[in-house]
Parts: structure tokens; C-alpha cells; sequence
């Protein structure tokens, strides 16, 4: 029997204190005239929430908001496990795994965590810290091995025989892996991006749409994807800095929440101030940015030494959630990634769909695993 | 207390049915919102006020809500406990408007009390945090009428399949079938998708809606019998049976809480209940 123990963030008060010096005395740097966000996370936006941090932001009522369901922490191969645990209501309730990715965490389902277990026979939900990741230990992993924690976090530790799961960026790569490697447990998966072309691929037999989408996402590379290859390579030159400076944090996980959500020029349309300075206080008072980036790393030594287990076919039953704030990939694309029993594209939403369009995320849930055993 | 309803200009009176302002305290200590297949935004524009609901007349499944949140979507009927501190903007869909002007499907996910920014995003905050600051009711309204507006991309809602069945409630589903001119198993779906309720629901709805009315209009000699053939019961068990599944009261209770105040001798959607 695995131990499990109950799991209260409660941040002493002198890491607050020390974090609101560190504010204090951050030395700002110039922008270019007119550079909105074109040269990375905007200074007058930057600005005005990091003001907020400091005179408007409640952490202890956020912390309270947070322990609002019950957490724990468990070992497994080594390494601390964090996760949340919410009971739906319902006699035929399904266990659904709910797997974050970078730079969000385990915050990311927090409001989709009524909507699923609130009408009649609906979901356990089961919702980790990611190894490196806010309350979990400080142990990068790569992804497939990840899977293979989490998969013993909910057979050995919570004794699902069977089970769901649906995520986002990372989260998809590593339900992805899991349904690769434990496709007898792992009876489906609902992901909101189904993965992007690694150089392997005969572009020669994709059709038109594929190919504009391979063009499109070698364009991002080039002009959004620098984090990506830093993180990938050498994730422990840039820690230093985003472990010492909440405003260098803030500005490295903000650029992301900015370019990769629905919000239309706006990131308020998409999160509130509290928001996205609570996800990245779960950075910050974990200090598990070094490990969280380094995970990149360790992704791609695997990628090098043999592959991903994420990177072959799924043969699951795979829903697929194309939001407009991704990357439009073809369902051709998608079909060539994942066995996809179901392929839809709502009318609103991000990368962090869970966090900008909860009711419509959860409905797609709902709406793929309803009827499946 | 004040009171002001505002129905909204063409095209965005197709989807939004009216907008209601309240102000001021009602001396009961409960309220009951019965159902009408029309979705409802509450908001609560005293910024620190906290309002409570109950899933059922017997004050069970209590929920508490802050800002804004969903009601009247409801298959049943919900109490509200009384606040004595609240200003409400109450927005009422037409029926499908809501999913016709933002494409957010209906859904049993939707619960009495579901917070309005789990519905739509960040905005509704940023909507919110205009209303509260906002002192003239005028303005009130077209602050929502401008966020709701934006919404929408077509107009094509006029001649959709939910509107012809809402206009043609009261006929046969074989027949609403047959005249949509779309497959039996398309309709359910579609009507489901945009309204939150079967196609048979809909029509239990408005057989119940088209009571509350009679009862309304009756004095208080209310005579039970013509009420039930009147609308179609098979007899007065089933009528009974129905009544309290939509109210959770019998209708001889109900009577009494409606002949109980003059505002609910007025106002059919919301009733004032005592203890």
C-alpha cells in the first residue's frame, strides 16, 4: 500500500516578505518605442501587473483557494508526486487523469473542476504536478517516464484498474506516451494538440493542407520557438536568473500566456491579473522553474537516444479539440498522430482552453468520454 | 424599490429577450424561480454580496454565488434564499438565443449557480467590473447590450430550426419533424445542443408555463378540475405529479404562496415564499 499523505500549501510568511523585496527592488530594463510585444513580454503590461502583485494581490487568499480541494503527495520511484483529488458525483463516476503542461501547472483545471463533477455520474478527477513541476519533487524527467509514474500514481497508488485522461501541451505529450505504453488501462484520451512535424516526416506524401500546416509551424519555430531550443539545451543558464527575479519569471511564463491564448490583443480577455500571477506564484514558491524547463531537456536527449513513446501512433481512441487560439493543424494531421474517434473545433478558446473557455473545455470532455468504458 | 426593464433593439431582441434591473429588498426569506426553458445571467451588482440558492424547495443542494452566475436554465425549479443586500441585473434569453448569439452549447454540465466566467471567459469579469462602477441604469444596459452585440456573426437565428419550434411548441414532435424537414435524430440533437432540454421537455415546459398563466389569471375560487382537462392532463394524478416535479409545491400550495403577496400576484417567474 502506498503511502499518501494529506498536502496543504501554506508558504511561510518570510518567502512572501523576502519575494515583495525582490519586487521592490527589481532594476527595469528600456524597450524599443512601439514595441507592444513584438520584442518579447510587453514593459507597460508588465508593469501594471507587477504593481498589482504588490498592492492589489491576495496570496494567502489565493492559497486558500487552491486548498480548497484536497491534495496530496505520494512517492513513486523516488520521486514526490503531488496531486489533487476531487470525487465527482454519481454512482458511475470515470477517473480522469488531468495532465498540465509548461508554463501553466496543475492550476490549470482548477476551474474546470466543478464542471466536471458536479452533474450526475461524472468524473473523478485526478490532477498532478508533473515530476519538476510546482509541489512535485524537483526531478526532470522526460516524458515517457513521467507517464510511467502518473500511470503508477493512479493504478498502484489509487487502485483505477482503468482509466481516462485528457491534458494540454505537455499534457498531451505525456497522455500520449501513457496510452502508447499502457494502451490496456488507458481506455481513451481527449488532447488539445495532437503533437508537430520533428524532421522525420516525408513531407512528400502530406497533402496541400498538411503541408501549409508543416510551413506554419517552421515559421513559428523560427519566430516564437527560441524558448523551446533554450529550454532543450541549456534550460540551467536562463534558471539562475528565473529562480532569482519574480519579475524575470513573470515576464518568461507571461510572454507564453500572452502569445498562445484566444484573447484578441488583450490578455485580460483570456486571464485575470490573480490568474496569471497565481500560476506563476506555484513557480515561484516551489522554486521549480530549473526543473520544470530542464524537462525539455530531458525530452530531447530521449528524443536522440531512441524516441518517445509519445512520438508513435496512438492507437486509443483519441479526442481531438482543435481551439482557435492553436496552431490549426489539419485533421489529416491529427490522423496520422492519433487514432481520432473525435475531431471538433470550438468556436473559442487557447492553448490554455481549460483556463480561458472552462465550460466549453469541460463540455468537450463530457461530450468525447460520455459512453465510453 | 426600484424596478426597470429594458428590451432590447432588433437584431439583438431575437436573442435577448429583456434585461431587468432591481433594487432594493423584498421582507420574505425565500424566493422561488420556476422554469421556463429561457436561459437567465444574474448579476449582483453589490460588489461584496453573497447570494444563496437551493437545488430544491426543501432547501437542499446549497449553492452560494458572488458576482454573476446561470439561472432559469433550470429543469426544475430553484429557491433562492432572500438577500437584503443586493442590486440584480437579470439578462433572459429568448429560447436558443443564448447558444444562437455565442455558439456555447447548452449542456447538463450547466448548473443553478454556475458562475458566469466559467461560461464566458475573462470577459464577463471585465464586464462585471464595468456594471459595478457604472451609477446610471441606462447605461447599465447598454453596457450589456455592447458586449452582447459583439457577439454576434450572423443573423441567421430567425429562420433557425429552434425558433420554428418554438413558435410551433404546442404541435405534435412528429409533426415539428416532419415540417423542419431534417432527420428525427438531427432535431433531438440540435435542440438539445441549443436549448438544454429534449424536444419533449420543451414541450412538459411550456404545458406547465401555459398553467402558471391560468393560475395567474384565476380568482380565488380556482377550480382545479377545468385547469387540468383545460391543458391536456390525462387526469389530476398526473397533473399533480407534474406540478411538483416543475415546483417542487403542490398546486394548492403553490396557490397559497402565490395568493400570498402582491408581488406574486403580479410577477409569475419569480414567487416570494415565506419560512
Amino acid at each position: 500500500m502506498a503511502n499518501i499523505n494529506r498536502f496543504t500549501i501554506n508558504v511561510p510568511q518570510a518567502e512572501i516578505e523576502d519575494l515583495f523585496v525582490r519586487i521592490k527592488q527589481t532594476r527595469w530594463t528600456e524597450e524599443p518605442t512601439g514595441a507592444g510585444w513584438g520584442y518579447g513580454t510587453n514593459s507597460g503590461y508588465l508593469k501594471e501587473l507587477v504593481q498589482y502583485w504588490s498592492n492589489g494581490y491576495d496570496w494567502r487568499k489565493q492559497e486558500a483557494w487552491l486548498n480548497q480541494y484536497d491534495q496530496f503527495t505520494t512517492e513513486i520511484d523516488g520521486i514526490a508526486i503531488h496531486f489533487v483529488h476531487v470525487k465527482g458525483k454519481g454512482e458511475q463516476r470515470k477517473p480522469l487523469l488531468l495532465i498540465h503542461g509548461w508554463p501553466d501547472s496543475f492550476f490549470r483545471f482548477y476551474k474546470v473542476i466543478p464542471l466536471l463533477t458536479e452533474f450526475n455520474n461524472s468524473f473523478d478527477l485526478i490532477i498532478p504536478s508533473l515530476p519538476g513541476f510546482g509541489f512535485s519533487g524537483h526531478t526532470a524527467v522526460n516524458s515517457d517516464k513521467s507517464g510511467e509514474i502518473l500511470h503508477k500514481l493512479m493504478t498502484d497508488v489509487l487502485s483505477y484498474d482503468k482509466y481516462f485522461i485528457a491534458g494540454g501541451d505537455m499534457g498531451s505529450v505525456v497522455a500520449k506516451s501513457m496510452a502508447n505504453q499502457f494502451p490496456q488501462q488507458v481506455k481513451a484520451i481527449h488532447i488539445t494538440d495532437v503533437g508537430y512535424p520533428d524532421g522525420s516526416e516525408d513531407w512528400s506524401v502530406m497533402s496541400p493542407a498538411e503541408q501549409q500546416f508543416g510551413q506554419t509551424v517552421q515559421h513559428w519555430f523560427f519566430t516564437e520557438g527560441a524558448f523551446n531550443m533554450l529550454q532543450s539545451t541549456k534550460p540551467q543558464t536562463l534558471s539562475y536568473g528565473l529562480n532569482d527575479s519574480p519579475v524575470g519569471l513573470a515576464a518568461w511564463i507571461l510572454e507564453k500566456f500572452y502569445a498562445w491564448s484566444d484573447n484578441g490583443g488583450d490578455i485580460e480577455n483570456s486571464f485575470t491579473k490573480d490568474e496569471l500571477i497565481t500560476n506563476i506564484m506555484i513557480y515561484w514558491v516551489s522554486q521549480s522553474i530549473n526543473s520544470s524547463i530542464r524537462t525539455y531537456a530531458e525530452n530531447a536527449r530521449a528524443s536522440y537516444m531512441g524516441g518517445l513513446q509519445s512520438a508513435k501512433k496512438v492507437e486509443v481512441p483519441v479526442g481531438v479539440s482543435l481551439f482557435p487560439g492553436e496552431a490549426q493543424f489539419p485533421q489529416e494531421w491529427a490522423e496520422r498522430k492519433v487514432n481520432v474517434a473525435n475531431f471538433s473545433k470550438p468556436e473559442k478558446g487557447g492553448h490554455f482552453a481549460a483556463m480561458e473557455v472552462p465550460y466549453l473545455y469541460a463540455v468537450e470532455l463530457k461530450n468525447f468520454f460520455e459512453g465510453r468504458s | 424599490m426600484i424596478f426597470k426593464k429594458h428590451i432590447p433593439a432588433y437584431p439583438l431582441s431575437q436573442y435577448i429577450q429583456h434585461i431587468l434591473y432591481i433594487n432594493g429588498p423584498q421582507q420574505v426569506p425565500y424566493l422561488i424561480e420556476l422554469p421556463d426553458a429561457k436561459l437567465n445571467l444574474v448579476i449582483e451588482l453589490e460588489n461584496d454580496s453573497v447570494n444563496t440558492l437551493y437545488t430544491d424547495s426543501k432547501l437542499q443542494g446549497e449553492r452560494t454565488m458572488k458576482r454573476g452566475w446561470v439561472s432559469g436554465s433550470n429543469a426544475q425549479a430553484v429557491v433562492y434564499k432572500n438577500n437584503m443586500h443586493s442590486t440584480i441585473v437579470s439578462i433572459r434569453f429568448t429560447i436558443g438565443g443564448f447558444y444562437a448569439l455565442t455558439k456555447i452549447p447548452m449542456s447538463e454540465i450547466i448548473y443553478p449557480g454556475l458562475e458566469i466566467d466559467l461560461l464566458l471567459g475573462n470577459t464577463a469579469n471585465k464586464l462585471y467590473q464595468l456594471l459595478i462602477n457604472e451609477p446610471e441604469i441606462d447605461k447599465i444596459f447598454e453596457h450589456i447590450e455592447r458586449y452582447f452585440i459583439n457577439y454576434i456573426a450572423d443573423n441567421s437565428f430567425e429562420t433557425s430550426l429552434v425558433k420554428f419550434i418554438d413558435k410551433h411548441i404546442d404541435s405534435p414532435i412528429d409533426w415539428l419533424v416532419h415540417k423542419s424537414g431534417y432527420s428525427h435524430k438531427h432535431v433531438i440533437q440540435v435542440v438539445k445542443k441549443q436549448t438544454g432540454f429534449s424536444l419533449k421537455y420543451l414541450q412538459r415546459l411550456h404545458r406547465f408555463r401555459k398553467v402558471l398563466n391560468a393560475i395567474q389569471q384565476q380568482g380565488p375560487n380556482i377550480s382545479w378540475t377545468s385547469i387540468t382537462y383545460d391543458h391536456g392532463y390525462f387526469d389530476q394524478a398526473h397533473f399533480v405529479k407534474e406540478f411538483i416535479h416543475f415546483t417542487g409545491y403542490s398546486p394548492a400550495q403553490y396557490f397559497n404562496i402565490h395568493t400570498g403577496s402582491d408581488h406574486n400576484k403580479i410577477f409569475s417567474d419569480i414567487k416570494l415564499i415565506g419560512g
